[in-house]
């Protein structure tokens, strides 16, 4: 079996850095595989992936030991332009990998940069804007497309170099659900019809580990398994369970006593899978809902009066909007991409004035206070954390919140003591933001939104692009501030986060609310908003979301 | 009330090139034809000077913008002539002293202001000029799309068309970058909009840092990018997609190659000068010199072909 | 033969190998050869000479040359990108001071760039930012001066920054009023030199009557510069060159304390796991 890319005892220090981003690091890569990396923000799954195409080390710099070789070449030796010939790499945001202005042209980017024909050129572009379906798109300007769009452009702009190995990495942690399955069908469209090995670096395990051969655990820059799916469920069973996808642990758990086949089919990964093995053996029974630490809702913290919001007064994006959110409660805001739930969420701090009705925030009308008194009361985060550094440290960061609030004194050291010591930044506090991984980067910005203890607060698709570990630790954050009293509204598409962590949930559609109720309600028997474990047993078990309320009949193995 | 240095006519690039069939007039030809052509448009208007030659090149000019279809989007370009060339149509008179004619005395406080019609002739005369090269460079504007203004200029200078084209590809995206960290702020409790300008500015230095740290990590990225598409490797191609050269291509970029030899040849020969002071010179004499008959002709064919009565592609 | 065959034939020779660079100049020559024969005009007899479009054509060429010049340097993906995000950074930046008339960040985020990257790549940034900026605002003719003048601004910065050398936040200042004004009037000259009599009247007149703007563009720059100023320049050069690499030629054996997985072996069983 011909090797395609090959690393040995890969030891990897990026410039300045006291710890190695990848510790001794060896694998073999063959062609056709399709092989998913996972691994927490910071392990060095990025690293890995870069390692395959030059730009670690010869575009970051720093100090590489052991061997690397991609397609029989060595890259200390070789430069990522000669490495491109084999490999192709797809970055992670949408907006910052293009070069052109236009479709075709960031298409036929690569192939210029190899010095094809321009015949040759006008036919590959062609065959990728239609392998793609790009082809209603071939004249757009890149900056009126949709971060999806982007990035199939991207795809097809590394694809059209035809590269063995085609490395992507966490391609659709910026996408909404709907994009992130295109992407994912078009990546797997590529590995059933090319004989390109493809390397996915992506945490959501559920979208694809029924898609590949073979999975990559990165922990710390260590490489800590390499298996093929089932075996790599059964490793990660113990002490990883939040790597698997529900219904893998769902039936992890059953005793597995009388049911010793020659040939178990293992782990289901799908629902699809997880059907076939229901149908053979015992049925599971729900068990009591763990008791949620929730305080009981107190007061109303926030409340919308026949709200309509929107850009055009005669083509409100959404209208009629009449809800009451109170402390001690956590909320789900779902709905469509673009369907209007980051501008609402504007509207409760006055970052936006209604077309019609009104916020009330604690009681007072949002449109009469400044955004400043508002933000005082209600802490909205936005989708990119980055947006919010101004400072060179993490101190400063928070430090600036409470000054622009005006928080001093005792108060403001009682404040600052306090959040480090919530969000475990303490060792953090004189890094600059910008140097911090993903999940550290979240997690100080996150304390610059709540440092000044808020009533409320609303926290815009967080768990973008986070790891498993990350979002437990912000699952548990969030039901902390919900016993202390506070009102937490989430706006996302992780249907399974959302799950685990609020009790109510509000469902955006065009023109105006379609749900709002018990997160049991709305998400059972959802089409499009709700979990594995609902879609597995909404007939059997009605009202179930998540695999922790399940017991099997014959017992937890 | 914008002045010539902050000459800034707003304009969308658009989203879609416009599809070729419904280009019309000048807009139809290729690029590099309707760069030819507005260049020699351009170079004459730089040129004239005589107030009937460049009233004719003005009119010609109007007429392929209308026929281009882009009539009503140069309206804004016009708006900003005319304020300059208004401009200098009223200083320049007040400010000439060397006409022979008096029309009449103007008493400014202590200063004697002689108004002479070489004078007034003279400030119609550079308003109009102005006009003329504004609406020129509009038609360059309206008629070329932006990417092809960027594939042209890639073609002259591969590096340099591509930090162009990058820059771009990225303005929209900081401008939308820019946006979010200013709510982003707000929503922090940073007051944006208090106070005098200097607080005002002082509030906005954060949000500056923010962004410029955050272009310039974007900036890496996409860097990163490029090496991994190949790029850096010494033989680099240049994919011409653009349709085959055409008669009319042909014809547009002929004359226009042409005027600009007669108007050049004219010019090092002074058939081009024109003296307003201190007597007007006959402006009727040098609309029969051989330069300007044969640039003017040269300019107004390929207009005459590109009038939608041909049916032809071409 | 005929229109058709001569159509083809043209046809084919443009669309043969044409080499790129060989356009670019011969544009340059071309510019160059009416720069000097109009140059050798005026010296011969200024009276009759066009001195607008004179001048015009000196700049375009200037600033051609030096495009062409930057373009044949090797640059990495690294220095281009910077570059291009500079020059974008510069006209996007207004949106920031939306609300506040007449603000203009553009030369100040030119004076910085240079400061922290050096002389030609300031240089670049300036001319670029001038191209694009007129390419969303509309190109004029006096696009080439502002790329000049732009360019030169981001020269200025370059030499203020040479060796390293961190300038003073006053020093900022300073230079960067003197840039903003100086832009400003450089970028009026060739209204002066074409469309007004060559007399001090006509410069007052012109000049007053840009004195508000020349104030804003003025005062921006130099608030920019006293409250932003060293600290931009910080953050654009940390963003500078990228460090060497080192190889070390004996593999390093980590000193952490995880154990070697490579494999499964370790877990027993699953010897073939790594091969597909």
């Amino acid at each position: 079996m011909a090797t395609l890319a090959r690393l040995s005892d890969v030891t990897y220090w990026y410039p300045g850095r006291g710890q190695p981003a990848l510790r001794d690091v060896s694998l073999e890569i063959g062609p056709a595989e399709v092989i998913l990396v996972v691994g927490s923000s910071g392990s060095g799954k990025s690293t890995l992936l870069r390692c395959l195409n030059g730009l670690v080390p010869h575009f970051h710099g720093g100090t590489l030991a052991g061997r690397v070789e991609v397609d029989g070449k060595d890259t200390r030796t070789s430069h990522t332009h000669e490495l491109a010939h084999a490999v192709g790499l797809v970055f992670q945001d949408p907006e910052s990998q293009s070069v052109m202005t236009t479709v075709e042209r960031e298409i036929a980017f690569g192939l210029e940069n190899r010095g094809v024909t321009s015949a040759a050129i006008s036919r590959l572009v062609e065959e990728a804007l239609i392998l793609l379906g790009l082809s209603h798109l071939r004249h757009a300007s890149l900056a009126t497309l949709s971060g999806g769009e982007l990035q199939k452009v991207a795809l097809a702009s590394v694809v059209a170099t035809q590269p063995q190995l085609l490395l992507l990495d966490e391609p659709t942690s910026q996408l909404d659900p709907v994009s992130s399955e295109e992407l994912l069908a078009a990546i797997r469209r590529l590995s059933e019809d090319t004989g390109s090995t493809i390397m996915l670096a992506e945490h959501r395990t559920e979208r694809c580990l029924h898609l590949v051969t073979r999975v990559l655990y990165m922990n710390d820059g260590v490489l800590v398994a390499d298996a093929d799916p089932q075996r790599f469920a059964d490793w990660a069973l113990d002490g990883h369970r939040g790597l698997l996808p529900p219904v893998a642990r769902l039936f992890a758990r059953r005793a597995r006593g009388h049911s010793a086949d020659a040939d178990d089919p293992g782990l289901p990964m799908t629902v699809k899978d997880a059907h076939r093995l229901l149908v053979a053996h015992e049925d599971p029974k729900p068990r009591h809902r763990p008791a949620t630490s929730q305080g009981s809702p107190g007061g109303i913290a926030l409340e919308a009066r026949k709200l309509a919001i929107g850009y055009d007064p005669d083509e409100p994006l959404l209208e009629g909007l009449s809800f009451s959110l109170a402390r001690g409660e956590a909320v789900a805001l779902m709905g469509e991409n673009g369907v209007g739930k980051s501008t609402l969420v504007r509207h409760f701090i006055g970052l936006a004035r209604p077309l019609a009705g009104k916020v009330m925030l604690l009681g007072r009308d949002v449109g009469e206070l400044t955004v400043a008194a508002a933000a005082r009361d209600c802490a909205v985060m936005g989708q990119n954390p980055n947006d919010l550094f101004v400072k060179d440290t993490v101190a400063e960061e928070i430090a600036f919140t409470l000054d622009a609030l005006g928080i001093t004194g005792e108060q403001r050291a009682s404040l600052t003591a306090g959040i480090v010591a919530e969000l475990d930044l303490a060792a953090l506090l004189q890094r600059n933001p910008r140097d911090l991984s993903g999940g550290e980067r979240t997690r100080v910005a996150l304390a610059a939104t709540v440092c000044a203890d808020p009533t409320m607060v609303v926290l815009d698709e967080p768990t973008r692009g986070m790891d498993a570990l990350h979002k437990a630790e912000l699952a548990a954050s969030v039901r902390r501030w919900v016993a202390a009293g506070r009102c937490v509204v989430l706006v996302t598409h992780d249907v399974e986060f959302a799950a685990s962590v609020v009790e109510r949930v509000i469902v955006l559609g065009d023109r105006g609310l379609l749900a709002d109720g018990p997160a049991a309600d709305v998400l059972d028997g959802s089409l499009f908003f709700s979990t594995q474990i609902n879609r597995l047993l909404r007939r059997a078990l009605p009202g179930v979301l998540r695999e922790d309320e399940i017991e099997w009949a014959g017992g937890d193995s | 009330m914008p002045t010539f240095r902050t000459a800034a006519v707003e304009r969308r690039a658009s989203p879609k090139r416009r599809s070729e069939a419904s280009r019309r007039g000048l807009a139809r030809r290729r690029p590099a034809a309707i760069v030819a052509y507005v260049g020699a448009l351009t170079l004459a208007a730089l040129i004239l000077i005589n107030p009937l030659q460049v009233t004719l090149l003005l009119a010609l000019c109007l007429a392929v913008l209308i026929v281009a279809g882009r009539g009503r989007a140069a309206w804004p370009y016009l708006k900003t002539a005319l304020y300059i060339g208004g401009f200098l149509a009223i200083v320049n008179p007040l400010i000439s002293r060397s006409g022979a004619t008096v029309l009449w005395q103007l008493q400014l406080g202590p200063f004697h202001v002689p108004i002479t019609i070489q004078g007034v002739a003279y400030g119609v005369a550079t308003a109009l000029r102005i006009i003329a090269v504004i609406t020129a460079f509009a038609l360059f504007n309206l008629v070329l799309d932006p990417d092809d203004q960027l594939g042209l200029m890639s073609r002259l200078s591969f590096r340099t068309g591509l930090v162009i084209s990058l820059a771009c590809r990225l303005l929209p995206v900081f401008s939308r970058d820019a946006a979010r960290i200013s709510n982003a702020q707000r929503a922090r409790g940073v007051e944006l909009d208090a106070g005098r300008r200097r607080a005002r500015v002082a509030a906005r230095v954060p949000l500056l840092a923010a962004l410029l740290a955050q272009s310039l990590e974007r900036a890496v990225d996409v860097a990163a990018s490029m090496e991994a598409r190949g790029f850096g490797a010494r033989d680099r191609s240049h994919w011409s997609h653009e349709r085959r050269w055409r008669l009319a291509d042909l014809v547009t970029t002929a004359a226009a190659l042409l005027a600009a030899a007669a108007l050049l040849g004219g010019l090092f020969a002074g058939a081009f000068s024109y003296n307003f002071y201190p007597l007007l010179d006959d402006p009727w004499s040098q609309l029969a010199s051989l330069w300007w008959v044969l640039a003017f002709a040269a300019l107004v064919v390929p207009a005459l072909w590109s009038l939608p009565w041909r049916r032809s592609p071409g | 033969m005929g229109r058709g065959g001569l159509v083809s034939a043209v046809q084919l020779a443009l669309h043969g190998r044409l080499r790129r660079d060989l356009l670019a100049r011969l544009l340059l020559a071309f510019l160059g050869t009416v720069a000097i024969v109009a140059a050798g005009f005026a010296v011969l007899d200024p009276g009759s000479v066009n001195w607008g479009f004179l001048s015009l054509v000196l700049i375009a060429a200037i600033v051609g040359l030096a495009l062409v010049a930057y373009g044949l340097r090797d640059s990495s993906a690294s220095e281009l990108s910077l570059i291009a995000a500079l020059a974008a950074l510069a006209t996007a930046g207004r949106v920031l001071f939306a609300s506040l008339p007449n603000f203009k960040p553009v030369t100040f985020i030119v004076l910085v760039s240079g400061v922290a990257l050096g002389p030609a790549p300031g240089f670049m940034v300036g001319a670029t930012t001038a191209v694009v900026s007129n390419l969303f605002f509309g190109q004029g003719p006096w696009t080439p001066w502002q790329m000049l003048a732009w360019g030169l601004v981001g020269v200025c910065g370059g030499v203020m920054g040479i060796k390293g050398r961190r300038p003073r936040r006053w020093e900022l200042v300073l230079v960067g009023a003197a840039l903003s004004v100086g832009f400003d009037w450089f970028v009026t000259v060739w209204m002066y030199l074409s469309y007004t009599p060559h007399t001090w009247p006509a410069l007052v007149a012109l000049y007053g009557e840009g004195l508000p703007f020349d104030l804003s563009h003025l005062s921006a720059t130099a608030i920019l510069a006293a409250l932003f100023g060293p600290r931009a320049v910080a953050i654009i050069a940390r963003f500078r060159a990228r460090t060497s690499v080192t190889f070390l030629t004996t593999p390093a054996r980590s000193t952490a304390a995880a154990p070697y997985h490579g494999n499964l072996d370790a877990l027993g069983g699953f010897d073939d796991a790594s091969q597909p």
